[in-house]
């Protein structure tokens, strides 16, 4: 008998990470906004920051499409007790 | 967002002579630091995958470096980030009535004070190390009469002439409240 699961499991942890992230980032922003003075070095630093930070998720986004996240991975194999008598 | 030309509880005859920041070397370093790790780690992908042909053989093993390659990038990019605001966001703006000092301490942590110039009562300026001699930075301490003692702004670009300009900037105050200075040192 095996124990399996299917890979979409890995993604939770990942989901959850990119909340965190969110959430930095965010205050990231927010700050620049908040206490950043109005000059175009200020506007530059958001404008590059959610740039890189698109970047970075759109080749994320291309290399985790190309998995199949359904497929499932055996885990443990439990070995029938049969065969030990 | 703050506006240099119109500062929060400006008066008429305020004006922002100059703000200060940190020196050029600190971004150049945080910079350097984040280059090397993103080298470290392309290199680390350049050299052990192709070494090791088996070692993304499995959809498991995929799917992990995959989601490990993402995180890895976002959450050094989110530092490298934090760490260039937590220098843009340092600064000392210097009016002809004020100096107004802002410091960011990480994300969630901000200081921000005011000092009056005709309350200053000493300047100084340091500049320890052999690359901040040769690079002209260093610590600029400002003391003052009120309860809180001095404050201290670190890896300011060419700190002996800045302190220069806020002394004269004191004296000149000074003239305009003169009665507001002696009834101070009176203590009247």
């Amino acid at each position: 008998m095996t124990i399996s699961i299917p890979l979409y499991i890995i993604l939770i942890p990942y989901a959850l990470f990119l909340l965190g992230f969110a959430f930095f980032g965010f205050f990231a922003i927010y700050h620049l906004i908040r206490f950043g003075f109005r000059t175009f070095s200020n506007f530059l630093m958001m404008f590059v920051f959610l740039g890189v930070t698109i970047i970075i998720l759109f080749i994320s986004y291309q290399m985790i499409s190309e998995i199949n996240w359904f497929n499932e991975v055996q885990i443990l194999e439990l070995t029938g007790a049969s065969q030990f008598f | 967002m703050l506006d240099l030309k119109h500062l929060p509880n400006q008066k008429e005859f305020e004006k922002t002579m100059f703000a200060l920041r940190r020196h050029w070397i600190v971004p150049v370093t945080i910079t350097l630091i984040f280059l090397v790790v993103v080298a470290i780690i392309a290199l680390l992908y350049f050299v052990v995958l192709p070494t090791n042909p088996d070692l993304l053989k499995s959809e498991l093993a995929q799917a992990l470096f995959v989601i490990g390659v993402s995180t890895l990038a976002l959450v050094i990019w989110l530092l490298y980030f934090n760490s260039l605001i937590d220098y843009y966001l340092d600064v000392w703006i210097i009016t002809n009535e004020r100096i107004i000092i802002m410091e960011q301490k990480g994300l969630f942590s901000r200081t921000s004070a005011e000092l009056k110039l005709y309350r200053i009562q000493d300047v100084k300026a340091e500049i320890h190390g052999v690359l901040s001699t040769v690079l002209d930075y260093g610590e600029i301490t400002v003391q003052t009469a009120g309860e809180e003692a001095h404050f201290e702004f670190k890896q300011i670009p060419k700190p002996y002439e800045v302190s220069r300009q806020i002394l004269e900037l004191v004296e000149q105050d000074r003239a305009n409240h003169l009665d507001e200075f002696k009834s101070e040192q009176t203590g009247a």
